[in-house]
């Protein structure tokens, strides 16, 4: 995980210094696909954190205005037995006051015309995010200002982690993943790395405001977001490209976590 | 028999008596013909040597040793000078191509660095695995389906500077042979292709030293005799210094970074007598990797080779190798928290006995045993500070033990058709200790854990490879060959990404992992078109893969864990094309064309719906143009063009939202193409002044002279200036690359 995103970006870079290569947006022939529901499905908790968005895949050609799904009988229901049925708030969108409890384990449901989609994900233990900084890091002849995630993994196995991070208010379209694989029982100091190919404009900057979620979540979720960022992030360079490993059944792309949720903020020195 | 000014062992000579048959040398120069009694004429030949003739009176069993000269008035005269052996009307050899070191000196490359792979990829049914990349898909194979020998000595990785340059450096190289199909029963272990490179043997006559300046590397080879006539020494060594120029930088945060690769060749070889020869080859390259103090990623192969030639009698020639060879990479990381080391091994000890047994004059019999003792080191994580944020984690390590035995015989049927008929049987044992795993096929999880102790037999697979291969000579223009061969491969290399790594995985067949199986069949059609000055060619193939293997989607390439059958899937390949050669040897212009029409599918339970899919490396039209001019003594010049549709790759059809940002969604494996690719180079030498000894040459080459922007990668992505709209990205590595490099020779 780790020293695929070195790599990944000691390649990138190599590529860039040893060949001058090239970049250009063009133009392709791609087909287009019958629409899709996609659920985004989330319990966390802390209030407010409840929520599940339907919405249908749209052509790789179009704007990203993802038509909402509504009307969609959205319920999740815990190991106890005790169901909650979430409110359309907005199209598309459905909430609940719901929290999330350590060690409890949920199944969601969704009938939406004649699809129906199901999915369990485990609230795990909460680890705590200690600390958030920012380095500077030296990359092929440039310096990079790079968010650093602190906390101290346990030492039984099957922890995962994913982070989130905003700069300046706008989320970062990368996705970071971690378990503890390799990590059980030490320290842990994630550094949140760019794309290599990220304009100068949206770099990290003095003075720019750093977000970082960090969010403790199941094996079925972190498989889920771990092969979206192999696979399905655009980039051929990690992976054939394919959908997701999705925790969900029935004919729907996305997943269901429930995860934990801790935000620090820091302004870049 | 021999070359008279370097003391080289010719291989591929040709014999002939009385104006017709005849015999090959083999590998090591040596030959045998059987004659009745009494007075023959005998013709030996060599391409760009002097062809000699010999009465001899036959009246008892006699050896005939043949130095052949120098043939210097062909390269005055520049009229005649063939480029490359001959391929051979009447063996039943088929899918072989031969490629000299001559071609290599003269096709134009990336850079200057002469590189044969590069070369071969030119020939039909060899497709480059793409552009930066040293792989290779011979008739629908896999990069990994390929053996590639130096010295016999398998190279586990033939890539350098993470895949732009091959190990193989051109001045060591003697001979190479690619067979495509109709594998000889004396090869095995992979399904796809054998790529056999000899290395120098040394000159015994004289010292020599050549060398070479280029853009990116430098290079010297020494050899000479050690005692005249009866041993030498060759010793070559390569070094790139892109790191060079990284180092005059004065900032601290470039001049830190490492990238080079150099290789050293060695080789001894004794003659201990009319009967027994001993020869010590060696390989030692190692590439470095360095993003200051933060990433190192090293890697290297190492072989070494101990052959001893034994002539029994005049027909029975012995072979004994003992071969070692290791593949090994190590990755060091210091950043943040994080101090650790990674390192993955491939090891492989080696014994090979051989014997050629020139039976009568119909048949040629081949035999031989073989045993690998394969250790496989998957992967080792070891914390450096004591405080790292990492713990150490040793994956088990893999043993196992390939045994062959062989046999085949040529065998001359009739004046007209020359038929290999033969068989290779293979046994892979898995040995202990581990643990070994039952796994769920559908859901890939682990059922059950089976241990094994030391040096126990987990599972044996035995398998049986027939080869056979026949030629019919139609005239004296003409022929027709066709071939069956079943080849069987049990170690695999697991690749997850479209590009190729030096930490891609090599594992051995488990109980899980089934060794791969291929049956290939061919026929061809073989022309010498007027004057004997182009040959023709056409073959065609069929062939099936099973147990192909492949990862699951989203699986972790770097996990960490022994069961690594549980990331992975199952399934078969088929592949079949029709390959054309047209190729001029003789003359001030020689060179190539060559066509291949193919397709290649797979079909793996649990992608793309269980159905067939095009294969990445499916391309359907592959096609290049060779050509070399010998303008005057001065100067010879040389082009080559290559056009190849895309590979087959999947693209989205549309793409959804997923935790506020966009993901891409996908219908389908391998439903588009990349654009296809083509490309231009264009190259010229320049003799300089020709002194007594001293000779030295200027090659200026360009590489991609028409400046294609072809397609390396094309990405997905949102557009940074629109937050409504996702773009697609073409990456173009190299636009047009002249290079210059000055080669001596004293």
């Amino acid at each position: 995980m780790l020293l695929l995103r070195v790599k990944n970006l000691v390649i990138a870079a190599l590529i860039l210094v040893f060949a001058g290569s090239c970049r250009k947006v063009i133009t392709l022939d791609l087909h287009s696909a019958t629409p899709k529901l996609v659920v985004e499905a989330d319990v966390t908790d802390r209030a407010g954190g409840c929520q599940v968005l339907l919405s249908r895949t749209v052509d790789f050609q179009k704007d990203n205005s993802f038509p909402p799904v509504s009307g969609a009988s959205v319920t999740i229901t815990d190991n106890a037995g005790a169901s909650t049925v979430l409110q359309e708030t907005s199209p598309g969108t459905y909430t609940s006051s719901l929290l999330g409890l350590t060690g409890v384990t949920y199944q969601l449901q969704i009938i939406s015309g004649t699809d129906t989609v199901t999915g369990t994900s485990t609230m795990p233990v909460l680890v705590n995010f200690d600390s958030l900084f920012v380095t500077n890091d030296q990359i092929f002849g440039n310096t990079w200002k790079l968010a650093n995630v602190a906390y101290t993994d346990p030492s039984d196995p099957g922890h995962y982690y994913q982070f989130v991070q905003w700069v300046n208010g706008v989320k970062v379209t990368q996705i970071y993943t971690a378990d503890n694989e390799l990590t059980a029982g030490r320290p842990q100091d994630i550094k949140l790395y760019l794309d290599p190919n990220t304009k100068d404009k949206n770099k990290i900057k003095k003075g720019d405001d750093i977000t970082v979620e960090m969010q403790c979540l199941d094996e079925g979720a972190h498989k889920y977001w771990f092969s979206a960022q192999q696979s399905a992030s655009g980039n051929s360079q990690n992976a054939v490209p394919a959908n997701p490993v999705t925790n969900l059944k029935g004919n729907a792309l996305g997943y269901f976590s429930v995860h934990t949720s801790q935000t620090r903020s820091i302004v870049a020195p | 028999m021999k070359s008279r000014s370097k003391g080289e062992t010719l291989i591929g000579a040709t014999v002939r008596a009385d104006g017709s048959g005849g015999s090959v040398t083999n590998e090591y120069g040596f030959y045998s013909i059987s004659l009745p009694a009494g007075s023959h004429e005998l013709e030996f030949s060599a391409v760009g040597l002097l062809t000699r003739e010999l009465t001899v009176n036959l009246t008892r069993d006699t050896s005939v040793n043949i130095f052949l000269n120098d043939d210097n008035k062909s390269l005055d005269e520049v009229t005649v000078t063939a480029s490359s052996r001959r391929r051979s009307l009447s063996s039943p050899q088929m899918g072989l191509d031969h490629v000299s070191t001559s071609e290599i000196k003269n096709v134009p490359v990336l850079l200057g660095e002469r590189d044969p792979i590069k070369v071969i990829t030119l020939l039909p049914g060899i497709k480059s695995a793409g552009e930066g990349n040293t792989g290779f898909n011979v008739r629908g194979g896999a990069a990994d389906q390929n053996l590639i020998l130096l010295d016999e000595a398998p190279v586990y990785n033939a890539s350098h500077l993470l895949g732009f340059f091959s190990t193989f450096n051109s001045d060591a190289i003697k001979d190479i042979n690619v067979y495509k199909g109709g594998m000889p029963a004396q090869y095995g272990g992979r399904l796809s292709s054998v790529l056999d490179i000899k290395m120098n043997d040394g000159n015994n006559q004289d010292y020599n030293v050549s060398g070479g300046v280029g853009v990116i590397s430098a290079k010297l080879n020494v050899e000479g005799p050690i005692q005249k006539d009866r041993s030498s020494f060759l010793f070559s060594a390569r070094r790139t210094y892109a790191d060079v120029f990284l180092k005059l930088s004065n900032d601290s945060t470039i001049n830190s970074n490492t990238l080079y690769f150099y290789d050293l060749n060695a080789k001894l070889n004794y003659i201990l007598g009319d009967k027994d020869r001993l020869y010590l080859s060696g390989y030692f390259g190692q590439d470095k990797l360095g993003v200051g103090k933060l990433f190192g990623l090293d890697w290297g192969n190492g072989t070494g080779t101990l052959r001893w030639n034994h002539i029994f009698s005049n027909k029975l020639f012995s072979n004994t190798s003992l071969i070692f060879s290791n593949y090994n990479y190590k990755i060091h990381i210091n950043s943040g928290g994080y101090d650790l080391n990674i390192f993955s091994q491939i090891r492989d000890w080696n014994i090979k006995e051989e014997l050629q047994w020139y039976a009568d004059s119909r048949s040629t019999l081949r035999m031989g045993v073989n045993a690998i003792y394969h250790e496989i080191r998957p992967g080792e994580v070891t914390p450096t500070s004591a405080n790292s944020g990492i713990n150490e984690s040793i994956l088990q390590r893999r043993h196992s033990l390939e045994n062959a035995v062989y046999l085949s015989d040529t065998w001359k049927a009739t004046d007209d058709l020359n038929i290999t008929y033969g068989g290779r049987l293979t046994g892979f044992s898995i040995l202990g200790k581990g643990d070994f795993y039952d796994i769920d096929p559908v859901s890939g999880k682990v059922t059950d854990t089976l241990r094994y102790s030391d040096g126990q037999v987990v599972k044996t697979y035995l398998n049986f490879e027939p080869r056979v291969a026949a030629a019919l000579q139609l005239n004296a223009t003409t022929s027709v060959k066709a071939s069956y061969v079943r080849n069987v491969q049990n170690l695999h290399l697991l690749a997850n990404s479209t590009s190729s790594s030096p930490t891609d995985k090599w594992v051995a067949s488990t109980n899980i992992i089934k060794p791969e199986i291929s049956d290939q069949v061919s026929l061809g059609y073989y022309k010498n078109l007027p004057g004997n000055v182009y040959e023709l060619t056409v073959e065609t193939y069929y062939k099936t893969m099973q147990h192909q293997v492949d990862y699951r989607d989203g699986a972790d390439v770097f996990s960490n864990t022994n069961a690594i059958e549980s990331e992975l899937l199952f399934g078969k390949g088929r592949a079949y094309g029709i390959e054309w050669l047209l190729r001029k040897r003789v003359g001030r212009m020689t060179g190539w064309v060559s066509y291949t029409l193919s397709k290649t599918e797979k079909l793996i339970d649990g992608i793309n719906n269980d159905r067939w899919y095009n294969a990445t490396q499916d391309r359907t039209h592959d096609i290049a143009i060779v050509a070399m001019y010998k303008l005057n003594r001065k100067w010879s010049l040389s082009a080559n063009w290559v056009y190849t549709t895309g590979n087959a790759v999947t693209f989205p059809a549309g793409k959804y939202r997923s935790g506020d940002q966009v993901l891409f969604y996908y219908t389908e494996r391998n439903g588009y193409r990349m654009p296809a690719y083509h490309r231009l180079d264009l190259g010229a030498t320049c003799q300089l002044r020709q002194k007594k000894r001293f000779s030295s040459e200027l090659a200026f080459s360009v590489y991609n002279a028409y400046a294609r922007q072809n397609a390396y990668t094309i990405e997905f992505q949102q557009d940074p200036d629109d937050a409504q709209k996702t773009q697609a990205v073409r990456t173009a590595l190299f636009g047009l690359i002249p290079s210059i490099s000055y080669n001596f020779k004293f």
